[in-house]
């Protein structure tokens, strides 16, 4: 009896190590731990024993039991991990195949370098205005100190609607439009659409400007000054970028100037960009003409301050290394997804 | 305007070189756009003499000619050109000569006779003059001179920008001038250039008492705009400009035309004074300087007949107008190949006489670029003076001073302009030396005396853009440099500004972008057919002088240029294009701001999971929905709208917030569609972005519910005339406060249904904040909404 437990025992073990899967183990567990299992009906043939060989022989079948238990348990173990991993391995996928609904959407170059610049002077002050593109001659020119006749008219080819309205030729009406609801000391930034009549390979009818106005009871040029040099360098990211500030004429300023950058093209060496002069003009500014101050209403003695102007195109054609004007209002998919 | 170094230099002692005088007159105010040598490169060429011509055997086209280029040798050369003449000097390139663009000239043989060098044309040598033949030099041009050498060829050209303040700079002398006032050194005044007129001067007054027969008569409503007039007779007509002087012309951008027209612009072009000369035997009766009369016309120089304004001042005879006075001279009196005796005119005309005229004609004239600027009052009998004395020593010439008259009136006043100490230092930035303000404006011609407080300077006649203070702080910081101003960064009160508390454009571009949108911008004028088909109704107004007929009327709809751009995409190969515009819309009588955009092609980009699906009105309707998603309180809601110019009438639907209507969406008529070869219909949507951008979005928390949420999902089956969007709607207005939220999961239409007929499915959401919802709860809200569809029509739930 004793001898043969032992034997059925190895055996067992042989059984559990050799169980493929978890149903084959619960058949083994069945076959010697189930009601009629080997191990159950010896331990129910133990009363048919003496109380002495009882004692001995239960205290064999129960270590046996419990051996056999224990190896069922580990092999139950082993075969669980082994679902697992074979799940896991079922399971696996190609990471490198490309995930869904990929948006690659953008906004336009154009507009990007606007919410920059509106973004960058909001940042020091500056409140967002804007105007209405079809304007009258009043805010796009006279307001401006640009009289009838003046020769700086041709400096400007403007569309006319009629007699009375025009499309916009810069965004400097929005100076006006704004003195006309604020009182200094005031900062403003205005960006948008503005018109001229010219089209050709460096000029698109259409084409964007940002206008700035700063008024206040103390500022001066070397304050344009530090302030357009430091937008420069930022917008360019290049803290050490050439700027120089140059004598030029606007009728709404005086001083006026012109600021060039070292061309951002060629570092300076000359390049066709540059016309070979290693100076990039981007941006117009001055001091605000008395004449401005006086029609919109403000004591030119006790305010002063400046406006800039810059084409919003030429900006961004340096910045991104854009070849071509006519590509902005093309609209080339192949162009704009370049801009994500 | 083009700048001779080598001219400026004779009125200029200077020990800047070409570089430093560029840089300086740039960084001075007046721009140089370019920098280029005279002529290009090239050596060999010498000044020859031609002595004989013979045809040549073997060629109708060529000649054989014998030149002397001073070596002591004959040299035969052959030559094409038809202008050849003994006597000739012409320019010779030798054998070894090099011409621009590497042209080597050897000793050639041209059908049978060899070539001891070449004869050349202007163009050849890189001197573009407009002429055609060979370069004819002056008869006396020294034999065997190098030809660079005797054109003075080693000369830089200076290309300005002068701004329309700066009429002063418009010559040689006002550029000499601002360099003397940069620091250049010392101007040259031209030796014996300020002669006594020998002819008559009067006022205009006197003028008008003595009437002598030839003193041009100055009508008395046109005296202030022509303040001073200049008339000088002149017999005879000089022979050709010298070649040095051709040259200079050449350098400057004009051509030769006639020896006295050559001179006067050259003297215009030293001097900033146009001038004018008439053919004084086509005159009729003396010359009057007065206001155009209406119908008036003018057979201007440039061929076309212009129809003169009674606010243009002429200078006309007996027969009309023989010049549109600082603007442009009549073909009538012009100056020609036959003329024998001239009238000399040298007039002031003040800017506000001239402004406009010419820009208005369609003009653009040397002289007229002058007066309107501002061209000198002191110049005028100077001028004729200096040029009558040139053309004299041009020889064959002589001037009739009983004929010729000056008439001076009133010259324009400069009064002294204060400048104070002050008022420089706060514009400018930094406080100045006395030394330096003065120095800069006694440099630039200004008469300056100090006052209390400043200074009170006095400008030169020369002068038009000086008239307040800050003209003369700008000119002190011009001549002191901008560049050594200080660079100081703003200081002042911060104000706090204004935040939108309406979703920004950004955030409805981030939303697009996100959905896969690439924002365009196209043209705000479009063409009045594509603004035709798509608004028929719209007033927008129309460009009175279009660049084109494609961009003739501004846009009542920004449809048409994403449609163009849509197109533009698709025919290079872009099958699936998603596009939007942020841009304004104009009518009659306003301007307003929409968000519009467009889409064709699959829904999904290409995926290799997923099948492809072509993109629907509900992918659309998605997305304009999502961009409704920032203002989550605003209660919106679509409808169809049936016809419509350029939409699918079954496709098509109006976006309403109440009864106003701030979008529109829908595919594109496959007709319109079919027209633009698109084979598919792309879909279009707008929304009011302005309108949009005045509704405030701010959202109020509501309380989270502790308590379960149940799900109860009902099935109707609804008439074909019973819009989902009816019952939907329906049940939302009618939903009680625990019902949180109602979608529609499915729908169907099929034979299990009776005809006439589909099926919807909701799902309701109910929670409550204040307890657990029982089955009770949930049964009588939904018998409650099941009664409230069921009186939209014969709705059933679905068995």
């Amino acid at each position: 009896m004793s001898l043969q437990s032992v034997a059925s025992v190895a055996e067992a073990a042989r059984e559990i190590a050799a169980a493929a899967d978890l149903n084959t183990l619960e058949q083994i567990r069945l076959q010697w731990l189930g009601k009629k299992g080997v191990l159950t009906q010896a331990m129910q043939q133990l009363g048919q024993l003496s109380p002495e060989a009882r004692r001995e022989a239960g205290q064999l079948l129960n270590g046996r039991k419990a051996e056999v238990q224990s190896l069922l348990q580990e092999r139950k173990a082993q075969l669980e991990a082994m679902v697992i991993q074979a799940r896991l391995r079922r399971e696996g996928l190609d990471v490198t195949l490309p995930g869904r609904r990929v948006a690659w959407g953008s906004a336009h170059p154009i507009r990007q370098t606007l919410e920059w610049v509106e973004h960058y002077f909001g940042g020091l002050g500056f409140e967002t205005s804007d105007g209405p593109e079809i304007e009258d001659d009043y805010h796009n020119f006279a307001a401006l100190n640009i009289p009838e006749d003046h020769p700086a008219r041709a400096m400007h080819d403007t569309f006319y609607l009629d007699a009375a309205r025009l499309l916009r030729t810069q965004t400097s009406t929005v100076q006006i439009r704004y003195l006309e609801t604020h009182q200094p000391p005031l900062r403003m930034i205005a960006t948008g659409r503005v018109y001229r009549r010219d089209s050709d390979i460096t000029h698109t009818p259409m084409f964007h400007q940002v206008e700035g106005l700063l008024l206040d009871e103390r500022a001066s040029f070397a304050d344009l000054r530090g302030l357009l040099a430091d937008f420069l360098q930022t917008f360019f990211a290049r803290p050490d970028l050439p700027v120089r500030f140059r004598p030029s004429y606007f009728p709404f300023t005086e001083p006026s100037a012109e600021i060039d950058i070292g061309c951002v093209i060629c570092g300076g060496s000359g390049c066709r960009v540059c016309k070979q002069t290693g100076w990039l003009e981007v941006l117009g500014c001055g001091m605000v003409h008395p004449a401005v101050l006086a029609g919109a209403g403000v004591d030119g003695e006790r305010f002063s301050g400046f406006a800039f102007g810059m084409g919003v195109e030429r900006l961004t054609m340096l910045r991104y290394g854009v070849n071509d004007l006519r590509l902005f209002f093309e609209n080339d998919l192949r162009f704009l997804k370049q801009f994500s | 305007m083009r700048v001779s170094i080598q001219w400026l230099r004779e009125l200029l002692d200077t020990s800047w070189d070409t570089e430093e005088i560029a840089r300086r007159l740039t960084m001075g105010g007046i721009e140089v756009e370019a920098v280029e040598d005279a002529a290009p490169l090239f050596h060999g060429v010498v000044v020859a003499a031609v002595q004989s011509i013979a045809p040549h055997p073997e060629a109708d086209q060529l000649r054989v000619a014998q030149v002397d280029a001073g070596d002591g040798q004959l040299r035969t050369v052959v030559c094409g050109a038809d202008n050849l003449a003994v006597g000739q000097r012409v320019p010779l390139a030798i054998p070894g000569a090099a011409l621009p663009g590497e042209r080597a000239i050897t000793i050639a043989t041209l059908r049978g006779v060899s070539s001891e060098g070449v004869l050349c044309a202007a163009a050849e040598l890189g001197l573009e003059d407009g002429g055609s033949g060979l370069l004819i030099l002056d008869d006396d041009a020294p034999i065997g001179t190098d030809l660079r050498t005797y054109l003075r060829l080693e000369d830089q050209i200076l290309t300005l920008g002068i701004t329309p303040n700066r009429g002063d700079a418009l010559s040689m002398l006002g550029v000499a001038r601002d360099l003397f006032a940069l620091g250049a050194g010392a101007l040259i005044c031209p030796e014996g250039d300020t002669p006594q007129p020998v002819w008559t001067t009067s006022s205009l007054d006197m003028l008008a008492q003595t009437r002598e027969h030839f003193a041009p008569h100055i009508a008395v409503d046109a005296r202030g705009a022509c303040p001073s007039y200049t008339a000088l007779w002149i017999e005879g007509v000089p022979k050709r400009l010298p070649d040095v002087l051709r040259e200079r012309l050449r350098r400057a951008g004009h051509r030769c035309i006639h020896p006295v027209v050559d001179l006067l612009n050259l003297q215009m072009l030293e001097t900033g004074q146009p001038l004018h000369a008439f053919d004084a035997d086509t005159l009729q009766g003396g010359l009057t300087v007065r206001w155009a009369q209406a119908g008036e016309t003018l057979d201007a120089l440039d061929g076309r007949d212009l129809p003169l304004e009674p606010d243009m001042l002429v200078v006309a005879d007996a027969a009309g107008p023989v010049a549109l006075a600082g603007i442009i001279g009549g073909r009538r009196a012009a100056v020609s190949t036959h003329t024998r005796t001239i009238v000399l005119e040298a007039a002031f005309f003040p800017p506000k006489a001239i402004q406009g005229r010419a820009r208005r004609l369609g003009l653009q004239t040397d002289s007229a670029m002058r007066f309107e600027r501002g061209v000198d009052f002191a110049l005028a009998p100077a001028v004729a003076a200096s040029t009558l004395r040139r053309l004299i020593a041009m020889g064959r010439v002589y001037l009739r001073a009983e004929r010729s008259h000056t008439s001076v009136g009133v010259p324009p006043e400069h009064a002294p302009i204060p400048l104070r100490r002050a008022r420089l230092a706060r514009i400018l930035g930094m406080d100045y030396d006395d030394a330096v303000v003065e120095t800069a404006l006694t440099r630039l011609g200004l008469r300056v005396c100090k006052t209390h407080d400043g200074w009170q300077a006095t400008p030169p006649s020369h002068r038009f853009d000086l008239h307040i203070e800050v003209d003369l702080i700008e000119e002190v910081g011009r001549i002191y440099g901008y560049d050594r101003l200080p660079l100081r960064r703003p200081q002042g009160v911060l104000n706090p500004l204004p935040m939108p508390c309406a979703p920004r454009h950004g955030t409805l571009r981030g939303i697009l972008q996100a959905r896969d949108y690439h924002e365009v911008i196209t043209y705000s004028f479009i063409s009045r057919q594509a603004q035709a088909t798509f608004t028929p109704d719209a007033d927008a107004p129309v460009l009175l002088n279009p660049l084109s007929a494609d961009l003739a009327v501004m846009r009542a709809s920004l449809w048409p240029g994403l449609l163009q751009t849509l197109q533009f995409n698709v025919k290079r190969q872009q099958e699936r294009v998603r596009l939007f515009e942020f841009g304004r819309v104009f009518s009659g009588n306003g301007q307003r701001l929409i968000l519009a955009g467009c889409v064709v092609g699959s829904a999904d980009r290409e995926h290799w999971a997923q099948p492809q699906r072509a993109v629907d009105f509900y992918d659309v309707k998605g997305d304009v929905t999502a961009l409704l998603a920032p203002w989550p309180d605003m209660a919106f809601h679509f409808r169809p709208i049936g016809d419509h110019p350029v939409l699918h009438p079954g496709q098509a639907a109006e976006v309403l917030v109440g009864e106003q209507r701030i979008g529109l969406l829908g595919a594109l008529h496959p007709t319109l569609a079919a027209e633009h070869d698109l084979d598919k219909s792309p879909f279009f949507f707008y929304l009011d972005a302005e309108w949009l951008n005045d509704q405030p979005s701010a959202s109020r928390f509501r309380p989270l519910s502790p308590f379960p949420a149940l799900r109860r999902d009902l099935a109707l089956v609804i008439p074909d005339d019973i819009a989902a969007g009816t019952v939907w709607a329906a049940m939302r207005a009618a939903a009680s406060r625990i019902v949180q939220d109602i979608t529609i999961f499915d729908r169907y239409q099929g034979p299990s249904l009776m005809a006439g007929t589909y099926s919807l499915a909701f799902a309701l959401l109910l929670q409550d904040v204040e307890r657990t919802l029982t089955e009770a709860d949930v049964q009588a809200e939904t018998d409650r909404l099941l009664a409230v569809v069921r009186q939209l029509g014969p709705i059933e739930l679905r068995a």
